[in-house]
């Protein structure tokens, strides 16, 4: 059979059960609905203090309900992503249906592409089907193309590993209940446990700002980063945009004031090369997990990886420049 | 060759020479035209360029016309500002047009560049030199002929050197803004027919905001006292008489001069004589945050000019009410005023939020369809597949009606808000400022019409908690009121304008009873007033809301016993006003409205120009949404906000028997030391002794016999046990009378009369009185009202 053959059939069948029952209903109707609410949420808090303290411009109104429904886009995607792939092998061995895929002429790679796709379909699925709630952003303004691009991009990253996270999961454990476990095990260590240490870090260092790095991969820290510079316009002061505020808890380190003025660093870049990396070293590790036997023996599935980590690094190191600056300071 | 053939070419040649006609005639019309607008420009500035830092520096323009009708607009511009003050003028041929136009100073331009244009067109333009003149005494000395004055030179003093300025008469500027580089003036002399109703008004709103004018006596003084307004009228004058010189060498500290002519002083109620009671030398009130001296002799006497202890004469005399120095920032009371007006523009009001209902109650629907509404629909058709096209296809098209929705309801970002300060100065005058800023997402040029004839000026720059304020650019109209103001993207941006307005003053009036104090405000303005107060001595009478002509009569509260705590009487007059709601927003987790802000900056500027911000006698202050000096701003759809205050001072009446509460009486250093604040109110700092200090009543009350007082003298250290001297003068022989008091506590005068005079009551407190710290005192007083 040819790869792509095997991948397509893989991909339709899943696709085709993907929204059968109950499950993805209302996974749809958490996500969306969870983000409305937040998104209301966020505009009453801004709406109900308008006329006092501080004045509030609309472009802010904009910028806050942007950068709380941002956050809970991503905090959504974050845990819901791995949702989507955690039971795309287990199911197989739980449903005793694992030994017959292997008996065809898919390969594991061909498999686990399938499912794979599979998952990010659905996470992309479900970040469309939020894009309506957006235009409450519209009706305020302040918020630019440029903002949008690097939030969008810091989001799919993280769906696309969180769904390659959960595949990993699967295909480890070989069971739905301990591959879920293990997947979130690691996903609030990730958020919280580097969060911890940062702010651990300041604690121990006279409550200076931990090193950017700490926090590089933390989604909700990316995605705070690429939020951070969503500002109020630049003559105003950005301390009037009260979610920033909120953003730097999550933030520390990344947005520093130098020499007088207010740097963000671009932590989000770091996180995206991380993400990249991690994906394919879970996926490469993955493609040995499936395999029914001689698990650990090179072959040409391996080369092919060798050949995509190799180029995928050299891309990294091309971009270094670019990367950097969301670590170091500059 | 034939005719026919040579025909084209003539036709070429006649056309090139009708073009080469044409061209030399624009060539020789085109000179002819730059020849045909022979716009003469003269201008003149007043007090010979000199001016007060931010200030206003009136110009005298002469403009000539000899070519065809044209409309001119005259501007004069400091260098690099981004402003021009401007005056529409039209001028038939031939004519001449003469007009003052009001030049907003900075704090160092040296040249201002003054334009006649026409279409754009700069026609004609003169530079004047101007000089700044800072912590300088800007005299202007008011006579149709130079007034000589024995002043001091600049060399012999340390600091406030004199710059006197002579004016005729006519030149005394008919706008506040016209004198507000002054600071003091003197009337040496005014022709028959007087002042115009706005110079009068003019004078009166200068001395109320800190002004001091020195009306002169002499011959004319009765001609120049009927031209002045009455509240600048401190006597009347009498017949010529030899005044006693004596006081005034004792005043000058040096032998006084030799024979002084003048007139009798008959002082009215509440001024404050020198000199012998029976002609007095001159007499002194303040008037709003200004004040007044009234000479008896002429100033320009020869025999004053002879005299040695001139200089020092003058010095002493001729003092500002607030001495104005820029360093640190602008203490004088426009200055201050306009700061504080500016620093409130900051207090923006809220945007307009729009609808959002309709857009949450699709998105809300849309949740519903999204999940499981597509989801049963699938089923049931058991298409379930179809969903990955339906569900993005729905989301998408979602999308679009919700951002159609959004964009269609996006509200106007600008922000327009205006705050007024509204003075009262007589029956039917008010000085009205009004501080306009503007805050907008894109540079944008903006109208804005006035219906006052008024002048404008750039706002203050300052800062807000958003960024930072600063003066709109543009041409501000003077008299038609029209201004175009460019305003530069998400910065407040603004002007400050002024006018003399016409408003009915309030009718208000305190009533003096035995016991009991009466209160009661009509609102004579033809506008509604919100949340009317009257204001004194730490008590607040609130009112409520009066529609016009509506009355409101409330009684004061109850006296509060001398030497009891009376720390509202410390409290500034704004906190005392808006305690409650100020209050409210300084709870934790809380922030004070922005409107309740802004008025707390409106009642800070109200009584910046009185000392320690503390108003000589009551005041009261009503709410108002419609600004006599309101400016409209070409912005439909944006957000707006108009807060306005009017203060105005109630008459005070009674008859017969009477009490004074405690606090009534507020004390004033002699020796201009500072004041400290404590529980007991607003004290004196003791140090060093002796403190002399004069509890003095409402100018109104100046009539009040007193027959028994009761004198509180507290401190906020421990009252020395032994040391301390305690006097108190008695007018009738200009004697201090010591007293054995054991302070700190009461004191009790059965017979008070000797020590009460003009609603003034003086105490002087030597010896070890200096250990005391911060010394409080109070008095309540009981007698009859005239």
């Amino acid at each position: 059979m040819k790869p792509l053959t095997g991948v397509t059939s893989v991909l339709l069948k899943e696709l085709r059960a993907a929204l059968r029952g109950s499950r993805a209903a209302l996974l749809l109707t958490v996500y969306v609905g969870l983000a409305l609410i937040a998104a209301r949420l966020v505009y009453g808090a801004v709406a109900g203090q308008i006329g006092s303290g501080p004045p509030i411009f609309s472009a802010q109104v904009g910028q806050a309900i942007f950068i709380g429904l941002t956050l809970t886009v991503q905090g959504l995607t974050v845990f819901l992503a791995p949702a989507t792939t955690v039971n795309s092998v287990s199911a197989e061995h739980e449903r005793r249906t694992y030994d017959l895929l292997a008996a065809t002429p898919l390969g594991p790679g061909q498999l686990l592409v399938g499912k794979l796709l599979t998952g990010i379909a659905f996470a992309l699925l479900l970040l469309i089907a939020v894009l309506p709630l957006f235009s409450i952003v519209l009706m305020f303004g302040g918020v630019t193309i440029a903002d949008i691009l690097r939030v969008l991009a810091t989001v799919l990253a993280s769906a696309v590993a969180g769904a390659v996270l959960g595949l990993f999961c699967s295909a480890l454990t070989r069971q739905t209940y301990s591959a879920t476990l293990l997947c979130y095990a690691l996903l609030v260590a990730l958020v919280g446990g580097t969060l911890l240490a940062a702010n651990f870090w300041s604690l121990t260092h006279a409550m200076e700002p931990a090193p950017p790095a700490y926090l590089a991969a933390n989604p909700l820290s990316a995605v705070g980063s690429a939020l951070a510079r969503t500002r109020p316009p630049e003559v105003l002061s950005p301390e009037m945009l009260r979610p920033v505020v909120f953003l730097s808890l999550l933030t520390q380190g990344v947005v520093v004031e130098l020499q007088g003025a207010r740097v963000t660093l671009p932590l989000y870049r770091a996180t995206l090369v991380i993400y990249g990396a991690v994906s394919l070293a879970l996926f490469w590790l993955s493609l040995h997990l499936v395999r029914p036997r001689r698990r650990w023996v090179p072959d040409k599935a391996d080369a092919a990886m060798l050949a995509v980590v190799l180029a995928y690094g050299a891309l990294v190191a091309l971009a270094r420049p670019w990367w950097e600056q969301g670590v170091r300071l500059p | 060759m034939s005719k026919p053939a040579l025909a084209p070419l003539r036709a070429v040649r006649g056309g090139l020479t009708l073009a080469l006609v044409a061209l030399l005639l624009t060539l020789l019309v085109a000179p002819g035209r730059a020849q045909e607008a022979p716009l003469e420009l003269a201008v003149t500035p007043a007090f010979e360029g000199n001016y007060a830092p931010d200030r206003w520096l009136p110009l005298s323009i002469v403009l000539r016309n000899a070519g065809p009708p044209a409309r001119v607009l005259v501007a004069a511009a400091l260098p690099g500002a981004r402003a021009r003050n401007t005056a529409e003028v039209d001028l038939a041929s031939g004519a001449e047009a003469r007009l003052t136009l009001y030049a907003a100073m900075d704090r160092q331009a040296r040249e201002l560049l003054i334009t006649a244009e026409r279409d754009g067109q700069v026609l004609v333009e003169q530079r004047v030199a101007v000089r700044p003149r800072e912590g300088e005494r800007l005299l202007g000395i008011v006579a149709p002929q130079p007034l000589q004055l024995r002043l001091p030179r600049r060399e012999e003093l340390a600091a406030l050197p004199f710059l006197p300025l002579a004016m005729p008469p006519e030149a005394l500027p008919d706008r506040p803004a016209g004198l507000s580089s002054l600071t003091l003036q003197l009337l040496g002399e005014l022709p028959a027919e007087g002042l115009g109703p706005a110079q009068q008004g003019a004078l009166l709103a200068w001395v109320r905001s800190g002004g001091h004018l020195v009306v002169g006596g002499g011959p004319g003084a009765q001609t120049m006292l009927a031209s002045l307004p009455p509240e600048l009228r401190l006597a009347e004058a009498g017949s010529s008489a030899d005044l006693d010189p004596a006081p005034l060498g004792a005043f000058a500290g040096g032998p006084p001069p030799d024979g002084l002519q003048g007139v009798i002083l008959r002082p009215t109620l509440g001024a404050v004589a020198s000199g012998p009671a029976a002609a007095p030398l001159w007499l002194q009130r303040a008037v709003g945050g200004g004040q007044v001296t009234q000479l008896a002799f002429d100033p320009g006497l020869p025999a004053l000019q002879a005299w040695q202890g001139a200089p020092a004469f003058w010095n002493r005399l001729l003092q500002p009410v607030r001495i104005y120095a820029t360093a640190g920032g602008d203490t004088s009371a426009d200055g201050l005023q306009a700061r504080i007006l500016s620093g409130a523009l900051g207090n923006l009001p809220a945007i307009n939020l729009p609808n959002t209902g309709p857009l949450f109650a699709l998105l809300a629907l849309y949740t519903v369809v999204i999940g499981p509404g597509l989801a049963l629909a699938l089923n049931r058709l058991d298409r379930q597949a179809l969903g990955w096209v339906v569900l993005p296809a729905v989301a998408l098209g979602v999308g679009a009606i919700a951002a159609g929705m959004a964009i269609a309801g996006r509200p106007d970002q600008r922000i327009v808000s205006q705050i007024t300060l509204i003075e009262q100065l007589d029956a039917n005058n008010a000085r009205a400022r009004t501080a306009l800023g503007i805050l907008t997402p894109r540079d944008e040029r903006f109208a804005v019409t006035a219906g006052a004839n008024l002048v404008a000026r750039p706002i203050t720059p300052g800062s807000a908690p958003f960024g930072s304020i600063d003066g709109a650019g543009g041409d501000l109209a003077q008299e038609s009121g029209d201004l175009s103001l460019d305003v530069q993207r998400w910065e407040l941006q603004g002007v400050q304008a002024e006018a003399l307005v016409p408003l009915a003053a309030l009718d208000a009036t305190l009533t003096i009873g035995d016991g009991t104090i009466d209160v009661m405000v009509r609102n004579t303005t033809g506008q509604p007033l919100t949340d009317v107060a009257v204001v004194y001595a730490g008590s607040v009478v609130r009112l409520g809301d009066l529609a016009p002509e509506a009355l409101a009569q409330a009684s004061w509260p109850p006296a509060i016993a001398p030497g009891a705590p009376r720390p509202a009487a410390a409290a500034p007059l704004s906190a005392l006003v808006l305690g409650d709601v100020l209050a409210v927003g300084l709870e934790p987790g809380t922030a004070p409205e922005r409107r309740n802000l802004i008025r707390e900056a409106l009642i800070n500027a109200a009584v910046a120009p009185y000392p320690d911000g503390a108003p000589p006698g009551p005041v009261v202050l009503a709410w108002t949404g419609a600004s006599p000096l309101s400016l409209a701003v070409d912005a439909p759809g944006a957000a707006n906000q108009q807060v306005g205050l009017v203060i105005s001072q109630p008459r005070i009446v009674g008859g017969g028997a009477a009490f004074i509460p405690a606090g009534w009486m507020l004390p004033r250093a002699e020796d201009g030391r500072g004041t400290c604040r404590g529980e007991p109110g607003r004290g004196l700092i003791a140090a060093p002794a002796p403190l002399t200090l004069t509890l003095a009543l409402p100018a109104e009350l100046a009539g009040f016999q007193a027959q028994a007082a009761t004198i509180d003298l507290q401190s906020d250290r421990p009252w020395p046990s032994a040391g301390v001297t305690t006097e108190l003068y008695r007018w009738q022989d200009a004697q201090w009378v010591a007293l054995s008091f054991d302070g700190p506590g009461a004191i009790t005068l059965s017979d008070a009369a000797p020590y009460v005079q003009a609603g003034r009551l003086r105490i002087r407190l030597g010896g070890r009185i200096a250990e005391a710290g911060c010394v409080f005192a109070d008095a309540s007083l009981r007698g009859t009202l005239p």
